[in-house]
Protein backbone atom coordinates (compact mmCIF):
# COMPACT_ATOMS: atom_id res chain seq x y z
CA UNK A 1 0.00 0.00 0.00
CA UNK A 2 1.50 3.32 -1.01
CA UNK A 3 0.61 6.63 0.57
CA UNK A 4 -0.54 9.43 -1.72
CA UNK A 5 1.87 12.30 -2.27
CA UNK A 6 1.39 14.99 0.39
CA UNK A 7 -0.24 18.21 -0.80
CA UNK A 8 1.97 21.18 -1.60
CA UNK A 9 1.83 24.44 0.36
CA UNK A 10 -0.30 25.99 -2.41
CA UNK A 11 -2.79 23.12 -2.30
CA UNK A 12 -2.95 23.31 1.47
CA UNK A 13 -3.63 27.05 1.31
CA UNK A 14 -6.24 26.67 -1.44
CA UNK A 15 -8.18 24.06 0.52
CA UNK A 16 -7.69 25.69 3.94
CA UNK A 17 -11.16 27.22 4.03
CA UNK A 18 -12.86 24.01 2.89
CA UNK A 19 -11.01 22.05 5.55
CA UNK A 20 -11.92 24.63 8.21
CA UNK A 21 -15.61 24.41 7.27
CA UNK A 22 -15.55 20.60 7.13
CA UNK A 23 -16.43 20.58 3.43
CA UNK A 24 -13.79 18.07 2.29
CA UNK A 25 -14.83 14.46 1.96
CA UNK A 26 -13.34 11.88 4.32
CA UNK A 27 -10.51 10.82 2.02
CA UNK A 28 -9.46 14.38 1.22
CA UNK A 29 -9.77 15.47 4.82
CA UNK A 30 -7.46 12.62 5.87
CA UNK A 31 -4.99 13.52 3.10
CA UNK A 32 -5.19 17.18 4.11
CA UNK A 33 -4.43 16.37 7.74
CA UNK A 34 -1.58 14.07 6.78
CA UNK A 35 -0.13 16.73 4.45
CA UNK A 36 -0.54 19.37 7.14
CA UNK A 37 1.55 17.30 9.54
CA UNK A 38 4.22 16.82 6.86
CA UNK A 39 4.40 20.57 6.17
CA UNK A 40 7.03 22.83 7.79
CA UNK A 41 5.94 24.48 11.02
CA UNK A 42 5.82 27.92 9.34
CA UNK A 43 3.33 26.61 6.77
CA UNK A 44 1.30 24.90 9.51
CA UNK A 45 1.11 28.20 11.40
CA UNK A 46 0.13 30.06 8.22
CA UNK A 47 -2.70 27.59 7.60
CA UNK A 48 -3.87 27.70 11.21
CA UNK A 49 -4.04 31.50 11.09
CA UNK A 50 -5.89 31.45 7.76
CA UNK A 51 -8.41 28.86 8.94
CA UNK A 52 -9.02 30.74 12.20
CA UNK A 53 -9.65 33.92 10.18
CA UNK A 54 -12.21 32.09 8.03
CA UNK A 55 -13.86 30.34 10.98
CA UNK A 56 -14.11 33.51 13.06
CA UNK A 57 -15.23 35.76 10.20
CA UNK A 58 -18.41 37.21 11.64
CA UNK A 59 -19.10 39.28 8.55
CA UNK A 60 -20.05 36.09 6.70
CA UNK A 61 -22.67 35.37 9.37
CA UNK A 62 -25.97 37.02 10.31
CA UNK A 63 -25.62 39.83 12.80
CA UNK A 64 -27.63 38.46 15.70
CA UNK A 65 -26.68 38.07 19.36
CA UNK A 66 -27.76 35.36 21.80
CA UNK A 67 -30.19 36.17 24.58
CA UNK A 68 -28.24 36.52 27.88
CA UNK A 69 -30.56 33.94 29.47
CA UNK A 70 -29.32 31.34 27.00
CA UNK A 71 -26.03 30.96 28.90
CA UNK A 72 -27.60 29.28 31.91
CA UNK A 73 -29.83 27.11 29.72
CA UNK A 74 -26.79 25.86 27.81
CA UNK A 75 -24.82 25.17 31.00
CA UNK A 76 -27.79 23.28 32.44
CA UNK A 77 -28.19 21.27 29.25
CA UNK A 78 -24.50 20.30 29.22
CA UNK A 79 -24.65 19.45 32.91
CA UNK A 80 -27.65 17.19 32.29
CA UNK A 81 -25.88 15.46 29.40
CA UNK A 82 -22.81 14.85 31.55
CA UNK A 83 -24.93 13.49 34.35
CA UNK A 84 -26.81 11.21 31.94
CA UNK A 85 -23.61 9.83 30.46
CA UNK A 86 -22.12 9.41 33.89
CA UNK A 87 -25.07 7.25 34.96
CA UNK A 88 -25.00 5.39 31.68
CA UNK A 89 -21.31 4.59 31.89
CA UNK A 90 -21.11 3.73 35.54
CA UNK A 91 -23.81 1.40 36.80
CA UNK A 92 -21.45 0.46 39.63
CA UNK A 93 -21.02 4.08 40.47
CA UNK A 94 -23.63 4.14 43.19
CA UNK A 95 -20.64 3.76 45.52
CA UNK A 96 -18.90 6.62 43.85
CA UNK A 97 -21.46 9.12 42.63
CA UNK A 98 -20.30 12.69 42.91
CA UNK A 99 -21.75 14.38 45.95
CA UNK A 100 -22.57 17.88 44.82
CA UNK A 101 -22.98 19.07 48.38
CA UNK A 102 -19.36 18.39 49.17
CA UNK A 103 -17.11 21.38 48.66
CA UNK A 104 -14.32 19.42 46.96
CA UNK A 105 -16.63 18.38 44.14
CA UNK A 106 -18.42 21.68 43.75
CA UNK A 107 -17.92 23.16 40.31
CA UNK A 108 -17.18 19.76 38.75
CA UNK A 109 -19.93 17.79 37.16
CA UNK A 110 -20.38 14.28 35.87
CA UNK A 111 -17.76 11.60 35.29
CA UNK A 112 -14.81 13.83 36.09
CA UNK A 113 -15.85 14.19 39.71
CA UNK A 114 -14.64 10.89 41.16
CA UNK A 115 -14.86 10.26 44.84
CA UNK A 116 -11.90 9.11 46.92
CA UNK A 117 -13.34 5.56 46.82
CA UNK A 118 -13.34 5.71 43.07
CA UNK A 119 -9.79 6.98 42.97
CA UNK A 120 -8.67 4.34 45.41
CA UNK A 121 -10.15 1.63 43.19
CA UNK A 122 -8.30 3.03 40.19
CA UNK A 123 -5.10 3.21 42.17
CA UNK A 124 -5.48 -0.40 43.30
CA UNK A 125 -6.00 -1.41 39.70
CA UNK A 126 -2.91 0.48 38.63
CA UNK A 127 -0.88 -1.24 41.33
CA UNK A 128 -2.18 -4.65 40.27
CA UNK A 129 -1.30 -3.92 36.67
CA UNK A 130 2.13 -2.75 37.64
CA UNK A 131 2.81 -6.02 39.43
CA UNK A 132 1.55 -7.98 36.43
CA UNK A 133 3.69 -5.94 34.09
CA UNK A 134 6.88 -6.34 36.03
CA UNK A 135 6.58 -10.04 36.74
CA UNK A 136 5.43 -11.24 33.36
CA UNK A 137 8.06 -12.89 31.17
CA UNK A 138 8.16 -12.09 27.47
CA UNK A 139 6.79 -8.83 26.05
CA UNK A 140 3.96 -10.55 24.20
CA UNK A 141 2.97 -12.65 27.20
CA UNK A 142 3.12 -9.52 29.29
CA UNK A 143 0.72 -7.72 26.99
CA UNK A 144 -1.68 -10.64 26.98
CA UNK A 145 -1.58 -10.86 30.75
CA UNK A 146 -2.20 -7.14 31.04
CA UNK A 147 -5.17 -7.46 28.74
CA UNK A 148 -6.48 -10.46 30.64
CA UNK A 149 -6.08 -8.74 33.96
CA UNK A 150 -7.93 -5.71 32.72
CA UNK A 151 -10.79 -7.68 31.23
CA UNK A 152 -11.26 -9.87 34.29
CA UNK A 153 -11.22 -7.17 36.90
CA UNK A 154 -14.50 -6.23 38.54
CA UNK A 155 -13.42 -2.64 38.48
CA UNK A 156 -13.40 -2.56 34.70
CA UNK A 157 -16.10 0.09 34.77
CA UNK A 158 -13.93 2.18 37.02
CA UNK A 159 -11.17 2.20 34.45
CA UNK A 160 -13.64 3.06 31.74
CA UNK A 161 -14.88 6.02 33.74
CA UNK A 162 -11.39 7.29 34.21
CA UNK A 163 -10.05 6.84 30.73
CA UNK A 164 -13.07 6.74 28.47
CA UNK A 165 -15.38 4.18 26.86
CA UNK A 166 -13.14 3.61 23.82
CA UNK A 167 -10.82 1.75 26.16
CA UNK A 168 -12.80 -1.50 25.82
CA UNK A 169 -12.74 -1.36 22.02
CA UNK A 170 -9.00 -1.76 22.10
CA UNK A 171 -8.10 -3.62 25.27
CA UNK A 172 -10.77 -6.25 24.75
CA UNK A 173 -10.06 -6.59 21.04
CA UNK A 174 -8.03 -9.73 20.28
CA UNK A 175 -7.15 -8.51 16.79
CA UNK A 176 -5.22 -5.52 18.13
CA UNK A 177 -1.45 -5.57 17.99
CA UNK A 178 0.27 -4.29 21.12
CA UNK A 179 3.53 -2.62 22.06
CA UNK A 180 4.68 -2.12 25.61
CA UNK A 181 6.58 0.99 26.68
CA UNK A 182 8.89 0.84 29.69
CA UNK A 183 11.07 3.33 31.52
CA UNK A 184 14.80 3.25 31.05
CA UNK A 185 16.38 0.59 33.29
CA UNK A 186 18.23 3.25 35.26
CA UNK A 187 15.13 5.39 35.69
CA UNK A 188 13.33 5.37 39.01
CA UNK A 189 9.86 5.97 37.55
CA UNK A 190 7.34 3.15 37.91
CA UNK A 191 5.23 4.01 34.89
CA UNK A 192 4.47 1.80 31.94
CA UNK A 193 2.20 1.98 28.92
CA UNK A 194 0.72 -0.31 26.31
CA UNK A 195 -0.17 0.86 22.81
CA UNK A 196 -2.99 -1.02 21.09
CA UNK A 197 -3.44 -0.75 17.31
CA UNK A 198 -6.54 -2.23 15.69
CA UNK A 199 -6.98 -3.54 12.16
CA UNK A 200 -8.06 -0.14 10.89
CA UNK A 201 -4.85 1.51 12.11
CA UNK A 202 -6.60 3.26 15.00
CA UNK A 203 -4.50 3.27 18.15
CA UNK A 204 -5.03 3.67 21.86
CA UNK A 205 -2.39 4.21 24.50
CA UNK A 206 -3.05 2.95 27.99
CA UNK A 207 -0.66 4.24 30.66
CA UNK A 208 -0.28 3.67 34.37
CA UNK A 209 1.59 5.57 37.05
CA UNK A 210 2.64 8.48 34.85
CA UNK A 211 3.66 11.50 36.94
CA UNK A 212 0.59 13.60 36.05
CA UNK A 213 2.16 16.84 37.24
CA UNK A 214 4.83 16.48 34.55
CA UNK A 215 2.20 16.51 31.78
CA UNK A 216 0.98 17.14 29.22
CA UNK A 217 2.74 14.14 27.74
CA UNK A 218 3.71 13.62 24.14
CA UNK A 219 3.37 10.22 22.54
CA UNK A 220 5.37 9.67 19.37
CA UNK A 221 5.85 6.81 16.97
CA UNK A 222 8.66 7.01 14.44
CA UNK A 223 9.74 4.66 11.72
CA UNK A 224 13.51 4.14 12.11
CA UNK A 225 13.78 3.12 8.44
CA UNK A 226 12.97 6.53 7.01
CA UNK A 227 12.73 8.71 10.10
CA UNK A 228 9.08 9.53 9.39
CA UNK A 229 6.84 10.41 12.31
CA UNK A 230 3.56 8.51 12.33
CA UNK A 231 2.30 9.85 15.66
CA UNK A 232 3.15 13.04 17.54
CA UNK A 233 0.31 13.91 19.88
CA UNK A 234 -0.28 15.23 23.36
CA UNK A 235 -2.36 13.86 26.18
CA UNK A 236 -2.80 14.48 29.87
CA UNK A 237 -3.52 12.28 32.85
CA UNK A 238 -5.57 13.02 35.92
CA UNK A 239 -5.09 9.79 37.82
CA UNK A 240 -2.80 6.80 38.06
CA UNK A 241 -4.51 5.16 35.13
CA UNK A 242 -4.92 7.09 31.93
CA UNK A 243 -5.83 6.40 28.35
CA UNK A 244 -5.75 8.31 25.13
CA UNK A 245 -7.08 7.47 21.69
CA UNK A 246 -4.51 8.51 19.12
CA UNK A 247 -5.92 10.71 16.38
CA UNK A 248 -3.49 9.71 13.63
CA UNK A 249 -4.25 6.63 11.61
CA UNK A 250 -1.33 4.24 11.57
CA UNK A 251 -0.19 1.97 8.77
CA UNK A 252 -1.77 -1.44 9.18
CA UNK A 253 1.12 -3.54 7.85
CA UNK A 254 2.49 -5.72 10.65
CA UNK A 255 6.05 -5.19 9.43
CA UNK A 256 5.82 -1.40 9.75
CA UNK A 257 3.96 -1.54 13.06
CA UNK A 258 6.57 -3.89 14.45
CA UNK A 259 9.47 -1.59 13.73
CA UNK A 260 7.92 1.67 14.97
CA UNK A 261 9.71 3.22 17.92
CA UNK A 262 7.25 4.55 20.49
CA UNK A 263 8.12 7.09 23.18
CA UNK A 264 6.25 9.05 25.81
CA UNK A 265 7.92 12.27 26.94
CA UNK A 266 6.93 14.72 29.64
CA UNK A 267 6.38 18.46 29.19
CA UNK A 268 10.13 19.15 29.44
CA UNK A 269 10.91 16.65 26.68
CA UNK A 270 12.36 14.01 29.00
CA UNK A 271 11.70 10.51 27.68
CA UNK A 272 9.71 8.66 30.36
CA UNK A 273 8.82 5.51 28.45
CA UNK A 274 9.91 3.88 25.25
CA UNK A 275 9.25 0.71 23.34
CA UNK A 276 11.80 -2.06 23.27
CA UNK A 277 13.92 -2.24 20.11
CA UNK B 1 -2.68 30.72 23.89
CA UNK B 2 -2.79 27.30 22.23
CA UNK B 3 -1.54 25.61 25.38
CA UNK B 4 -4.16 27.51 27.41
CA UNK B 5 -6.82 26.48 24.90
CA UNK B 6 -5.69 22.88 25.16
CA UNK B 7 -5.94 23.03 28.95
CA UNK B 8 -9.36 24.67 28.67
CA UNK B 9 -10.64 21.86 26.46
CA UNK B 10 -9.08 19.28 28.75
CA UNK B 11 -11.10 20.81 31.61
CA UNK B 12 -14.22 20.92 29.44
CA UNK B 13 -13.77 17.22 28.65
CA UNK B 14 -13.56 16.52 32.38
CA UNK B 15 -16.89 18.26 32.93
CA UNK B 16 -15.51 21.34 34.66
CA UNK B 17 -18.49 23.71 34.85
CA UNK B 18 -16.32 26.82 35.01
CA UNK B 19 -14.43 25.77 31.88
CA UNK B 20 -17.67 25.09 30.01
CA UNK B 21 -18.84 28.57 31.03
CA UNK B 22 -15.59 30.06 29.75
CA UNK B 23 -15.96 28.22 26.46
CA UNK B 24 -19.53 29.53 26.17
CA UNK B 25 -18.49 33.11 26.93
CA UNK B 26 -15.78 33.05 24.28
CA UNK B 27 -17.65 31.37 21.46
CA UNK B 28 -21.40 31.66 21.98
CA UNK B 29 -21.75 34.84 19.86
CA UNK B 30 -20.20 33.10 16.85
CA UNK B 31 -21.95 29.79 17.49
CA UNK B 32 -25.29 31.56 17.81
CA UNK B 33 -24.73 33.41 14.53
CA UNK B 34 -23.95 30.23 12.63
CA UNK B 35 -26.88 28.43 14.29
CA UNK B 36 -29.16 31.27 13.17
CA UNK B 37 -27.73 31.02 9.66
CA UNK B 38 -28.91 27.40 9.47
CA UNK B 39 -32.05 27.83 11.61
CA UNK B 40 -33.24 31.42 11.32
CA UNK B 41 -35.56 31.56 14.31
CA UNK B 42 -34.63 32.31 17.89
CA UNK B 43 -36.12 29.12 19.35
CA UNK B 44 -34.49 26.78 16.85
CA UNK B 45 -31.15 28.59 16.95
CA UNK B 46 -31.12 28.37 20.75
CA UNK B 47 -31.91 24.65 20.69
CA UNK B 48 -29.10 24.16 18.20
CA UNK B 49 -26.66 26.14 20.37
CA UNK B 50 -27.47 23.90 23.35
CA UNK B 51 -26.84 20.80 21.27
CA UNK B 52 -23.60 22.23 19.89
CA UNK B 53 -22.18 22.90 23.36
CA UNK B 54 -23.06 19.36 24.40
CA UNK B 55 -21.25 18.16 21.28
CA UNK B 56 -18.27 20.37 22.17
CA UNK B 57 -18.11 18.76 25.59
CA UNK B 58 -18.29 15.28 24.00
CA UNK B 59 -15.47 16.03 21.55
CA UNK B 60 -13.31 18.29 23.73
CA UNK B 61 -10.63 15.67 24.25
CA UNK B 62 -10.05 15.46 20.51
CA UNK B 63 -9.01 19.10 20.18
CA UNK B 64 -5.37 19.33 19.08
CA UNK B 65 -3.94 22.87 19.19
CA UNK B 66 -1.15 21.87 16.84
CA UNK B 67 -3.69 21.05 14.12
CA UNK B 68 -6.04 24.03 14.46
CA UNK B 69 -6.88 27.03 16.58
CA UNK B 70 -9.74 26.66 19.00
CA UNK B 71 -12.06 28.95 17.06
CA UNK B 72 -11.60 26.76 13.98
CA UNK B 73 -12.34 23.63 15.99
CA UNK B 74 -15.42 25.10 17.66
CA UNK B 75 -16.88 26.35 14.40
CA UNK B 76 -16.13 23.06 12.64
CA UNK B 77 -17.98 21.10 15.31
CA UNK B 78 -20.81 23.64 15.16
CA UNK B 79 -21.16 23.46 11.38
CA UNK B 80 -21.01 19.66 11.31
CA UNK B 81 -23.71 19.47 13.95
CA UNK B 82 -25.91 21.96 12.13
CA UNK B 83 -25.54 20.09 8.85
CA UNK B 84 -26.39 16.80 10.59
CA UNK B 85 -29.39 18.53 12.18
CA UNK B 86 -30.56 19.77 8.79
CA UNK B 87 -30.21 16.29 7.34
CA UNK B 88 -32.16 14.78 10.24
CA UNK B 89 -35.02 17.15 9.64
CA UNK B 90 -34.69 16.74 5.85
CA UNK B 91 -35.00 20.47 5.47
CA UNK B 92 -32.60 22.98 4.02
CA UNK B 93 -32.68 26.72 4.39
CA UNK B 94 -33.71 28.54 1.28
CA UNK B 95 -31.10 29.90 -1.08
CA UNK B 96 -31.75 33.37 0.28
CA UNK B 97 -32.05 32.51 3.93
CA UNK B 98 -31.50 35.89 5.50
CA UNK B 99 -33.65 38.06 3.30
CA UNK B 100 -36.63 35.77 3.35
CA UNK B 101 -36.49 34.51 6.89
CA UNK B 102 -35.72 37.74 8.64
CA UNK B 103 -38.83 39.32 7.24
CA UNK B 104 -41.09 36.37 7.92
CA UNK B 105 -42.60 35.11 11.16
CA UNK B 106 -39.45 34.67 13.22
CA UNK B 107 -39.11 36.17 16.62
CA UNK B 108 -36.42 38.84 16.83
CA UNK B 109 -33.53 38.02 19.16
CA UNK B 110 -33.49 41.55 20.53
CA UNK B 111 -35.50 44.72 20.12
CA UNK B 112 -32.89 46.62 18.14
CA UNK B 113 -31.29 43.77 16.28
CA UNK B 114 -33.66 43.22 13.36
CA UNK B 115 -32.94 46.37 11.30
CA UNK B 116 -29.19 46.05 11.81
CA UNK B 117 -29.26 42.33 11.05
CA UNK B 118 -31.34 42.93 7.93
CA UNK B 119 -28.92 45.55 6.69
CA UNK B 120 -25.82 43.45 7.29
CA UNK B 121 -27.36 40.29 5.93
CA UNK B 122 -28.52 42.15 2.87
CA UNK B 123 -24.93 43.30 2.38
CA UNK B 124 -23.71 39.72 2.67
CA UNK B 125 -26.33 38.49 0.20
CA UNK B 126 -25.38 41.32 -2.13
CA UNK B 127 -21.73 40.32 -1.94
CA UNK B 128 -22.69 36.71 -2.66
CA UNK B 129 -24.88 37.84 -5.53
CA UNK B 130 -21.94 39.70 -7.07
CA UNK B 131 -19.83 36.56 -7.28
CA UNK B 132 -19.49 34.66 -10.57
CA UNK B 133 -22.44 32.32 -11.03
CA UNK B 134 -20.70 29.05 -10.22
CA UNK B 135 -19.05 30.46 -7.08
CA UNK B 136 -22.39 31.91 -5.96
CA UNK B 137 -24.26 28.67 -6.49
CA UNK B 138 -21.63 26.56 -4.78
CA UNK B 139 -21.43 28.90 -1.77
CA UNK B 140 -25.19 28.95 -1.38
CA UNK B 141 -25.41 25.18 -1.48
CA UNK B 142 -22.31 24.22 0.51
CA UNK B 143 -21.77 27.05 2.95
CA UNK B 144 -25.35 28.12 3.55
CA UNK B 145 -27.33 24.93 2.95
CA UNK B 146 -24.91 22.23 4.08
CA UNK B 147 -24.74 20.15 0.91
CA UNK B 148 -21.50 18.19 0.48
CA UNK B 149 -19.23 19.05 -2.41
CA UNK B 150 -19.96 15.65 -3.93
CA UNK B 151 -23.72 16.32 -3.81
CA UNK B 152 -23.22 19.70 -5.47
CA UNK B 153 -20.97 18.13 -8.08
CA UNK B 154 -23.76 15.70 -8.92
CA UNK B 155 -26.47 18.36 -8.85
CA UNK B 156 -24.54 20.65 -11.20
CA UNK B 157 -23.00 17.81 -13.21
CA UNK B 158 -19.60 19.44 -12.81
CA UNK B 159 -16.28 17.83 -11.83
CA UNK B 160 -15.61 17.74 -8.11
CA UNK B 161 -12.34 19.67 -8.55
CA UNK B 162 -14.21 22.51 -10.27
CA UNK B 163 -16.71 22.72 -7.41
CA UNK B 164 -13.92 22.68 -4.86
CA UNK B 165 -12.01 25.49 -6.57
CA UNK B 166 -15.16 27.56 -7.03
CA UNK B 167 -16.04 27.31 -3.36
CA UNK B 168 -12.53 28.03 -2.18
CA UNK B 169 -12.19 31.08 -4.43
CA UNK B 170 -15.68 32.31 -3.65
CA UNK B 171 -15.09 32.15 0.11
CA UNK B 172 -11.74 33.94 -0.24
CA UNK B 173 -13.32 36.63 -2.38
CA UNK B 174 -16.19 37.12 0.07
CA UNK B 175 -13.77 37.45 2.92
CA UNK B 176 -11.66 40.00 1.05
CA UNK B 177 -14.76 42.04 0.21
CA UNK B 178 -15.97 41.85 3.78
CA UNK B 179 -12.60 43.17 4.97
CA UNK B 180 -12.96 45.97 2.43
CA UNK B 181 -16.41 46.84 3.76
CA UNK B 182 -15.16 47.11 7.31
CA UNK B 183 -12.23 49.26 6.21
CA UNK B 184 -14.60 51.79 4.57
Amino acid sequence: MTSPTPMTREELIELAALDAFGLLDDYEAALYTRSFHHAPVAVQNEIKELQAAFAGEASLLPDVEPDPALRQRVLDAVSKAIEAESLNLAPLAMIGRPDRARPETAGRIGAGASTPVWRAAAFALAAALLVVAYFAGQFLERNNMLTGALIDLDTFQTVEDDIGPTFKDFVGNPTCTTRTLFPDRESDNDAFAVVYVNEQGQAFVFAACLPCKSGPFTVTATDPNDGSTEVDEQFACTSDVSGYQIKATLPTEAEILGRLTWTITDVSGTVLLQSAA
Amino acid sequence: MSQQDWMLMHRVAAGDEEAIGELYDRFSPLVYKVAWQFHPSQAEAEDAVQEIFIRLWQTADRFDPRRAKLVTWVMLIARRHLIDRLRRTSARPSTTPFESDLTSTDEPSGPDQRPQAEELNARLMKRIAELPELQRTVIERAYLQGYTLREISEQLEAPLGTIKSALSRGLSRLRERAAGDWAV
